[in-house]
């Protein structure tokens, strides 16, 4: 399996999702090699071997690679734990080298590519899993020089991340080459199964839908509100996402200035970051809201489900949501959530409110309603805990070793 | 043989507005509340597809002799019949005026005000209705039936003492036992007369009709006959909506053909209709049954679930409830009688239906009645609460106004 970041090096769903599928998969009896970048610290799970791909990676088998001005990996990761996938090069945190992000997974795609043929020679693998974009072209030149299927996952797009706005031209075109290499291409809704066959021109044939799920219990958890300053009345209103076109916050905030002129108690918390930053809170002064809205930065794993606990409703009015982890993870912590209808996970639950993005009124209403009727809460957060219940990762886990199967039945059809 | 006693329940709701807290609210409440537009297509739609062809059926099978049927039509239904459609009213107005037709008394809402606590608003409610029958039918209602069935102890004794002399309820085995619904009985320490529903035959044209899942189905009039002619007992009690015809079960289904040809081939067997007054009149009841809890003939539960079942519904339900003595006392200090217009349609029970979030199979027939098709039981929630805050704070301000002049 071939992926770009795991817990606690993470900055996205991809993270979780890589770490709860691998351990159900393992669990299921898949034996897994995980291949990911170098980071400072050593990622080590009890249930695979995890290879962290650099220079050192090929003493082992008395091989070098030469590919100039490669550096460690964790300088990206941090900033980009900082500013998110898109985020623009933060100079003071780059190397000497001065590699950049793109720069680092071109390095990456390219190692990893190398390397897992190495390992294939010496124990063969049976199939290729890879993880988006960012993972596509080592998969692609492994399961070619391997000969063995591959299969490829796509969490999002670069039509998605970018709100459909400025697509880069180079991801879209690693993008539609790893899905038309791939002999399986998985995705994490039916809006992203329709985008892959209208926009990338994938066969319907070769599409799988699955639905993300979540492990409930970290989120079984009280909070002391207090903990952010606010006073103990208040009602507390929570957007937590990376801070980029694609989810939305500035809908978020717009939103939450009406429902301050409606209801003083609300407060506002933004998790996140990305490189939407300054201008949010620029635009939370100019509402008025800046007083009532605090910018934690990026929340750690173990924090989040202390995130959810606290607050009253947690908001996603994402221009382009593949899925929406997010989402359940606030549904576990039996929070109210308000989410956009352009997102996969509302094709999968019920017990949520679903909004258009750009309807800030709409969001208003919706977030002044759960504020104000605290019944709502109770009735929709017990519900939601159990619906989201319901979405565990051994089910996803089994779906996706039964897609490998079909996979593997095809790459023998095809020899 | 039993006698075929016929019943058919006619309702529409007033449609509730998206109602939004941001944006000021227009004079009218009746406009700001309600939504009209909605209302006049679905209206008109039912006209169109059940009312004026089943109506025009039933007057031709009476006119041939041998038919009679019951009706329960809700005042919600009359008003929007008047706005919308009233070649609708004529058309029963002209069935009335066949003498085979009776009238059944409910609330005039469609409410679910037999489960307040104080009874008074149910009781101007049925008052209300039985006013509205004479006024508009000529009718003098001698039965009741409580909207959606709902029937307990309590409901019994209310209506017994408003002087009806039979009610509906469902005839379910959690009341009844071993014992068959196709029997009168009488309510508990009480002289007044029940009507168990057969919830099997009558559900076998109101839901499985057009169900090709179902063994029996196509299912003929002449089969249908020929198991009322079997069946054991005094009366076989066909309770149902009257939307079953037309709307629940499309034309294609053959659902009108049936209720021509039932008429005809049940008296080629013999079969003798009477109206829900005669059944109970004819029958002396056979036992008494004793309903603790209310049952209703809504869902596989048959209890009050599907409007009370959840807490949204209980905090609406409760804010209803008890919004009683505000609407008095603003009615009292503007003398504006609508605001008690406006506070009965707000009660119809169809508004705590759209919040009901129970097991999916249930909640999909939910969703097949809902208006509100983009929207959920939250969502529907917060705009129904939104509206009966609202209402609540007009008549404080109603109140206070008053006070200060």
């Amino acid at each position: 399996m071939l992926g770009w970041e795991f817990p606690p090096f993470m900055s996205g769903g991809l993270a979780t999702h890589c770490f709860y599928l691998s351990r159900e998969l393992a669990a299921q009896g898949v034996e897994i090699d995980f291949f990911m970048p170098k980071t400072r610290q050593p990622v080590h799970v009890p249930w695979m071997n995890v290879v962290q791909v650099d220079y050192s990676s090929f003493n082992d088998f008395g091989t070098r690679v030469e590919f100039a001005s490669f550096g460690p990996y964790y300088q990206f990761l941090r900033k980009h734990e900082k500013s998110g996938l898109q985020g623009e090069c933060d100079e003071a945190r780059l190397d000497p080298v001065g590699l950049d992000f793109f720069e680092a997974v071109k390095k990456y795609n390219y190692l990893c590519g190398k390397l897992v043929r190495l390992w294939h020679a010496r124990r063969p693998y049976d199939l290729i899993h890879c993880h988006d974009w960012i993972t596509f072209q080592a998969g692609v030149e492994a399961s070619r020089a391997c000969n063995i299927p591959l299969v490829a996952t796509v969490h999002s797009t670069e039509y998605d991340r970018t709100g459909n706005l400025w697509p880069f031209d180079w991801i879209l075109g690693i993008e539609k080459s790893g899905v038309a290499a791939a002999d399986l291409v998985l995705t994490v809704s039916n809006r992203m199964a329709s985008q892959l066959q209208e926009r990338f021109g994938v066969p319907k044939k070769k599409i799988r839908v699955f639905y993300n799920a979540i492990d409930a219990a970290p989120f079984n958890c009280c909070a002391a509100r207090e903990e952010f300053g606010f006073p103990l009345d208040s009602k507390i209103v929570l957007y937590n996402a990376r801070l980029s076109v694609q989810k939305g916050p500035e809908f978020f905030l717009r939103a939450a200035a009406k429902v301050a002129e409606k209801e003083p108690r609300a407060r506002f918390i933004v998790s996140g970051s990305g490189d939407l930053l300054p201008r949010l809170t620029e635009l939370a002064v100019e509402l008025g809201i800046a007083d009532k809205t605090k910018f934690l930065g990026f929340t750690p794993f173990e924090e989040v489900p202390l995130l959810y606990a606290m607050s009253d409703v947690y908001v996603l009015p994402s221009v382009s949501e593949p899925f929406g982890i997010t989402v359940l993870e606030a549904m576990a912590a039996g929070t109210p959530v308000i989410v956009s209808k352009t997102s996969g996970v509302s094709e999968v639950v019920k017990h949520c409110l679903t909004v258009d993005f750009w309807d800030v009124y709409e969001i208003a209403e919706k977030i002044i309603g759960v504020l104000n009727y605290g019944v709502l809460k109770e009735e929709m957060g017990s519900n939601a805990r159990s619906e989201a219940g319901q979405l565990s990762w051994d089910k996803v886990a089994s779906q996706v070793k039964w897609f490998y199967g079909e996979a593997l039945a095809g790459g023998r059809a095809r020899a | 043989m039993p006698s075929v006693c016929l019943y058919f329940h006619v309702h529409q709701p007033f449609r509730l507005n998206k109602f939004r807290v941001l944006s000021k609210r227009g004079p009218s409440l009746h406009a700001s509340y309600f939504n009209d537009e909605l209302n006049k297509h679905y209206f008109q739609k039912a006209c169109r597809q059940c009312y004026l062809p089943a109506n025009k059926i039933l007057l031709n099978a009476v006119k041939e002799g041998g038919l009679k049927a019951s009706f329960s039509i809700t005042g919600t239904f009359v008003e929007q019949a008047k706005r919308f459609a009233p070649e609708v009213l004529e058309s029963f107005k002209a069935l009335a005026d066949t003498g085979c037709i009776e009238f059944v008394a409910e609330t005039f809402s469609h409410s679910l005000a037999s489960l307040y606590r104080d009874s008074t608003e149910f009781r101007e409610q049925v008052r209300l209705h039985s006013r509205m029958l004479r006024n508009e039918f000529g009718a003098r209602p001698t039965v009741f039936r409580n909207t959606e069935v709902i029937y307990s102890n309590d409901v019994g004794r209310e209506v017994a003492s408003l002087g009806f002399s039979a009610v509906l309820a469902e005839g379910f085995e959690s009341v009844l036992g071993w014992r068959s619904p196709n029997y009168v009985y009488r309510a508990k320490e009480s002289s007044l007369k029940i009507l168990f529903r057969n919830y099997r035959l009558s559900d076998d044209v109101g839901y499985r009709f057009g169900a090709r899942w179902w063994k029996e189905w196509p299912l003929t009039a002449d089969k249908y006959a020929a198991w009322l002619s079997a069946a054991e007992g005094h009366t076989v009690n066909l309770f149902m909506d009257y939307e079953t015809f037309g709307e629940h079960h499309w034309p294609g289904s053959g659902i009108f053909e049936f209720l021509e040809h039932l008429p005809r081939e049940a008296r080629k067997r013999g079969l003798d209709f009477l109206t829900v007054s005669e059944t109970a009149a004819r029958y002396p009841a056979v036992d008494e049954v004793d309903v603790p809890f209310a049952l209703s003939w809504a869902d596989l539960e048959r209890d009050t679930s599907a409007w009370l079942g959840n807490k949204l519904q209980r905090a609406c339900f409760a804010e209803l409830e008890g919004l009683k003595p505000l609407v008095e006392k603003a009615v009292e200090a503007s003398g504006d009688a609508g605001l008690l217009d406006v506070y009965r349609l707000l009660q119809t029970s169809d508004h705590l239906y759209y919040l009901c979030t129970k097991s999916w199979a249930d909640g999909d027939v939910h969703k097949h009645f809902s208006p509100y098709k983009e929207s959920n039981p939250y969502e529907n929630f917060i705009n129904y609460m939104n509206i009966l805050q609202d209402f609540k704070e007009e008549l404080k301000r109603r109140v206070e106004a008053a006070g200060e002049s």
